[in-house]
């Protein structure tokens, strides 16, 4: 895991630069720096876990029938969000 | 209430204190050669949180100019004076919106990111007014509330009895939704028809005759949102495409892919900007 924007202390002196590595070391660091908040590369863990999403997306689509392109929409969209978890939590058989 | 009494009540509300009077003034504002650009970034410039919210977010990597504007009368040069009002307008509105409906600023943002991703593709060549008229496309459903809240209260509880969508529950307790009250409000603040059209039609593009493909655009962005399930936009449920829009757009699925994704990841960044 890389930082994706520099860190700085309170006084807006960069500590750490953008893109450095969080080492165990770096993380005990930045702990007794009190630092709040941080920056890292990717996109955050999503708060739900993939099942529940799934059938969030289902109740989404409940009202939707026969409409044209919809089923297209909800396959790309439950692909979509599927890539967003690790591949270990992705159904092996689709 | 009949359509004018609502759309006289509607129009006055730019004079809500939220809304910064250098904002306020730069709504009546028309872009026309002869204003000066700079001069105009000096109103702008005298607020201080203003200006400094509005440069925060056009350096953000989703405009696409990052860590490369200083001032304003930079802002109003490189995207025009349009984009600036709408994202002013927008920064203001911002905290109403929460205040309106948890979740609409969420789904605003989000259609914002994703109709600009969408318009690059299709190689649009203001892609930040695309992404400007999605960021307000649901602006009627702030002026609403904020002007007639027991009313909106209600149509918000009936499309959550009836499981309809909150545009149908509108109409029944006001003689128009939300899209048409977002067109008089566009046009009351001097937007081009490039902004107005995607407001006011964003449920109906085909009646879009000056801006179709911008239309179109924001149509499906907020479709696509809504399928995603970010944030709230008054209902729990996803509205059919316009399927001619559909046709007519021919993004591939790679396309689609590629856009979404761009969109989970600026979005993250977005939401802290306006902070």
């Amino acid at each position: 895991m890389k930082l994706a924007k520099s860190v700085q202390n309170e006084t807006g002196m960069t500590m750490f630069g953008e893109g450095t590595v969080l080492t165990e070391q770096f993380i005990s660091r930045l702990q007794s720096m009190n630092i709040p908040s941080l920056y890292v590369e990717g996109t955050a863990a999503p708060s739900r876990s993939m099942e529940e999403e799934l059938l969030f997306l289902d109740e989404r689509f409940k009202k939707i029938g026969e409409e044209p392109h919809m089923a297209i929409i909800k396959k790309i969209m439950k692909e979509h969000i599927e890539s967003l978890y690790p591949e270990h939590e992705r159904p092996t058989a689709s | 209430m009949n359509a004018q009494q609502l759309r006289d009540q509607i129009e006055q509300v730019d004079s809500l204190p939220t809304i910064p009077p250098v904002v306020r003034k730069l709504l009546s504002t028309i872009d026309s050669p002869t204003l000066s650009l700079t001069e105009l970034g000096n109103v702008i410039s005298k607020d201080q949180a203003l200006t400094a919210r509005l440069l925060k977010m056009v350096n953000s990597p989703i405009y696409g100019f990052p860590g490369r504007i200083s001032s304003v009368s930079q802002a109003l040069i490189l995207l025009g004076l349009n984009v600036v009002k709408g994202m002013l307008l927008g920064i203001s509105v911002f905290e109403i919106m929460e205040k309106t409906m948890m979740g609409l600023w969420e789904h605003s943002l989000s259609t914002a990111v994703l109709a600009r991703s969408i318009a690059m593709r299709k190689g649009l060549n203001e892609p930040e007014e695309v992404m400007v008229s999605a960021l307000l496309h649901d602006i009627g459903k702030v002026a609403m509330k904020t002007k007639f809240s027991e009313d909106y209260e209600a149509a918000l509880s009936i499309s959550e009895k009836e499981e309809i969508l909150i545009r149908d529950a509108e109409e029944k307790v006001f003689p128009l939704s939300h899209a048409e009250a977002g067109g008089w409000l566009s046009k009351k603040w001097n937007f081009p028809v490039t902004l107005i059209e995607p407001i006011a039609y964003h449920h109906k593009p085909s009646l879009a005759k000056n801006a179709p493909l911008q239309t179109a655009i924001v149509h499906l962005a907020d479709v696509l949102v809504r399928a995603r399930g970010i944030g709230f936009a008054g209902d729990r449920l996803v509205p059919a495409v316009n399927p001619r829009t559909w046709e007519e757009l021919a993004l591939t699925e790679s396309d689609m892919r590629e856009a979404l994704m761009t969109m989970e990841d600026s979005v993250q960044e977005a939401e802290d900007l306006v902070i």
